[in-house]
């Protein structure tokens, strides 16, 4: 048994790493400029995606040429990085790199200076700076920049700039091993300290989510109820077998195939249109305090596992009827004993188990079903909180909300594995 | 047959057709000026609206007809896509096992250092010399110089079994919903590629059952026989192992295209929408949360939604049943 779960979790793992992995790439892949300007006032925007280390590199290692250096992710200017890189292949000569980015940072701030004093025109302003960070002109140093007179010296120390013919190093790939002081871990450490970052209002994203998730996690609770609720109804209905009884088998068999936001929006227009007995806002005013009467949640949660019921009903009905024709069960009957008797006596302890299983399979379908339910009832759940951002693009909650579900119910269905294997030791799921 | 069964596929059949007819008649949806900014059902404006009209003053019954031709289309592209993946991996995994393919230890290098090589060219690329391109061409060469005969005769197995399963559980255990949320989002794909990434995280289901029941048929007499004639993997596959699981395929093809229709309806309820224009039945459906008194909003698309779906779910439990 042991041995199984060990295994199982080693098989777990890769998806583990799978979401931790995707939900990183989302963050450096955010559609848009917000997240990846390097200005430090905006950064508090997105601090989930971002953590002000952007000019770190990405991972714990990177696979660079023979001749790189860790110098390079120490310039925080990005233009800046790709010419250092280009031009230590060229030359192979870390000081003098050095020296020669300090240098094309001093001419490009002296000619921003002149150009603020109006001595250069905005042309050759603009002509100059790219002409500094190109990587094109890179080959043909010196650089030819045209101007005036007073950075002419300055010109001097760029040209004295020395190629080293030293272009094979560049060729070789090395592996380098950078350490702690890289986005990924950061990232990382702040997800797992809890800091979260701040959403597009200024909120912290982990108080939000987190209120909302007991609102999704407390309806999924109730639908849970209500679908452990629906064996022994079903298993009663069996007994009965009467025409009301077939009436309502007919009904589920039919409906089994209709999905739970249509049942949704249908318990709304009739409780709260046809009928007027809801209130469409009454889940927002069970959060705000105004309302205490939490029984509202079973609507919605009915409508979550009506399609689940459905289809339960239907393998517990197909179960018992295969079980009633076995041997044993004609035996007890000839022996005189209620059908009913029989029933809950041995028939339940042979054929139920597969159900109780099968009831762990239903948290993921309830945590990502809620997105649409939720929405349709106006909870404040995480369901909705997911789609008002999805609206407004606000990204790290979204982030946030992946990386939070994607962990839940990976979790689950390795749970569900587990729980399976306790209950049916007989199968053995193949490895 | 049963006799509703008969009458749902009729009523499916001759909505596909009708939809197809107005998609070759190609019908514009004209905002009706007169009913503009409010929801109305069954009225006249400029002209006559069976259906009733949306908050717009579109006809609700040209969105519900070309809604559902989008639809039925969006699932059927997944549906090939996701099957292709599903039947290839499936049936490699099934019919070729741990023990199927073997490879020459000297394939299997080349094919490594191939890909090696691949890599490197893309490691080189900011300024690729023209010489340094051909160094990975030479590496390989030393390599096969180098003790050609003993590694010609020794062989390796391709577990494809096991690399597939272990695919299946890591596959199996993401949350396949969200992630499509966030995937559309964030990669703000093109229609054809919207396709793709529903099919790349649909397939696993399928696909497992094809493993199954391929491994059920592998082990009859006739493959045997036909491996003892000498006859190719290949054609055994498509001649014999396809043949006999041709109806389970059909069945799990029936039941995906009705959850791939679904899913595509709750993802344009949303407001996710692969095709690029917003109508589509989970479109009307989210309209319809906007106004709870516009009844004919709700009434419409879900008895759409439950007629088209039930016959289908109904058509593949009774093939379901035949074939057992």
């Amino acid at each position: 048994m042991i041995k199984f779960i060990a295994k199982r979790l080693l098989r777990w793992l890769p998806s583990f790493v799978a979401i931790i992995l995707l939900s990183f790439l989302f963050c450096l892949n955010v559609p848009g400029d917000a997240s990846l300007s390097e200005d430090q006032n905006t950064g508090t925007v997105n601090q989930l995606i971002v953590p002000n280390t952007y000019h770190l590199p990405l991972f714990y290692f990177s696979l660079k040429p023979y001749n790189w250096n860790i110098f390079l992710n120490e310039l925080s200017q990005s233009h800046y990085k790709d010419l250092a890189e280009l031009l230590l292949a060229y030359s192979g000569d870390i000081h003098a790199v050095k020296k020669q980015i300090r240098n094309i940072n001093n001419t490009s701030i002296a000619l921003t200076k002149l150009y603020s004093e109006g001595k250069i025109e905005a042309y050759t302003y603009k002509k100059d700076i790219s002409a500094l960070s190109n990587l094109k002109y890179v080959k043909s140093l010196p650089i030819k920049v045209s101007g005036s007179k007073p950075y002419q010296i300055l010109l001097k120390d760029l040209n004295a700039f020395e190629f080293h013919d030293n272009a094979w190093k560049r060729y070789i790939p090395c592996i380098y091993w950078i350490g702690q002081n890289n986005i990924f871990h950061q990232w990382l450490s702040s997800l797992i300290n809890g800091d979260w970052g701040q959403n597009t209002n200024g909120q912290p994203v982990k108080k939000l989510i987190f209120t909302a998730f007991s609102k999704t996690l407390f309806l999924a609770f109730v639908s849970l109820l209500l679908a452990v609720m629906a064996i022994p109804i079903s298993v009663h209905l069996f007994t009965i077998n009467s025409g009301l009884s077939k009436l309502i088998i007919k009904f589920l068999q039919t409906t089994i195939s209709i999905p739970r936001f249509i049942w949704a929006l249908v318990f709304l227009f009739l409780l709260a249109n046809v009928l007027n007995w809801m209130d469409p806002l009454v889940f927002k005013q069970l959060d705000r305090g105004y309302s205490k009467n939490y029984f509202w949640y079973l609507v919605p949660a009915g409508a979550m596992v009506f399609p689940f019921v459905a289809f339960l009903q239907d393998q517990i009905q197909t179960q018992l009827r295969v079980e009633f024709n076995k041997d044993y069960v004609k035996t007890a009957l000839a022996k005189g004993m209620a059908k009913r008797q029989v029933l809950y006596r041995h028939v339940l302890k042979n054929s139920l188990f597969p159900f109780i299983t099968s009831i762990t399979h239903l948290i993921p379908v309830l945590l990502s079903g809620s997105v649409l339910v939720e929405r349709i009832f106006g909870i404040p759940g995480l369901g909705d909180l997911l789609i008002e951002s999805l609206k407004g693009r606000d990204f790290p909650v979204i982030i946030g909300i992946t990386f939070l579900l994607s962990i839940i119910i990976s979790l689950s269905y390795l749970l569900g594995d587990i729980l399976y294997q306790i209950f049916h030791p007989k199968v053995k799921i193949d490895s | 047959m049963n006799r509703w069964l008969k009458y749902g596929l009729i009523w499916n059949i001759s909505l596909l057709i009708l939809s197809m007819l107005w998609q070759l008649a190609s019908i514009e949806n004209q905002i009706d000026n007169a009913l503009h900014g409010a929801y109305a059902p069954f009225s006249i404006g400029d002209r006559i609206h069976i259906f009733g009209t949306d908050y717009f003053g579109y006809d609700l019954l040209n969105h519900f007809i070309s809604g559902f031709s989008l639809s039925v289309f969006n699932a059927l592209v997944i549906l090939v896509f996701s099957s292709i993946i599903a039947l290839l991996l499936g049936v490699l995994a099934g019919y070729f096992a741990n023990d199927g393919i073997r490879l020459r230890i000297l394939s299997l290098f080349m094919l490594i250092l191939l890909l090696v090589d691949i890599a490197y060219l893309f490691f080189i690329v900011p300024s690729p010399d023209i010489l340094i391109l051909f160094l990975p061409f030479i590496i390989v060469l030393t390599f096969i110089s180098l003790d050609y005969r003993l590694w010609r005769t020794k062989y390796v197995f391709i577990p494809f079994d096991r690399i597939i399963s272990s695919l299946y559980e890591i596959m199996g255990s993401l949350p396949k919903f969200i992630l499509l949320i966030c995937l559309v989002l964030f990669l703000e794909p093109n229609w054809l590629g919207y396709a793709c990434i529903l099919s790349v995280l649909t397939w696993v289901q399928k696909s497992r059952i094809i493993r199954a029941e391929v491994i059920k048929v592998k082990t009859a007499y006739y493959i045997d026989a036909a491996k003892a004639l000498g006859i190719k993997d290949l054609w055994i596959i498509i001649r014999h192992i396809l043949n006999n699981i041709q109806e389970t395929i059909l069945v799990t093809r029936i039941y995906a295209f009705g959850n791939l229709f679904l899913l595509d309806a709750s993802l344009n309820f949303i407001g996710i929408s692969g095709v690029g224009s917003n109508v589509s039945w989970g479109n009307i459906l989210a309209q319809y949360r906007y106004d709870l008194s516009a009844w004919w909003l709700l009434l419409f698309p879900s008895i759409g939604l439950t007629l088209f779906l039930i016959p289908l779910f109904s058509l593949a439990k009774y093939l379901e049943n035949k074939t057992n």
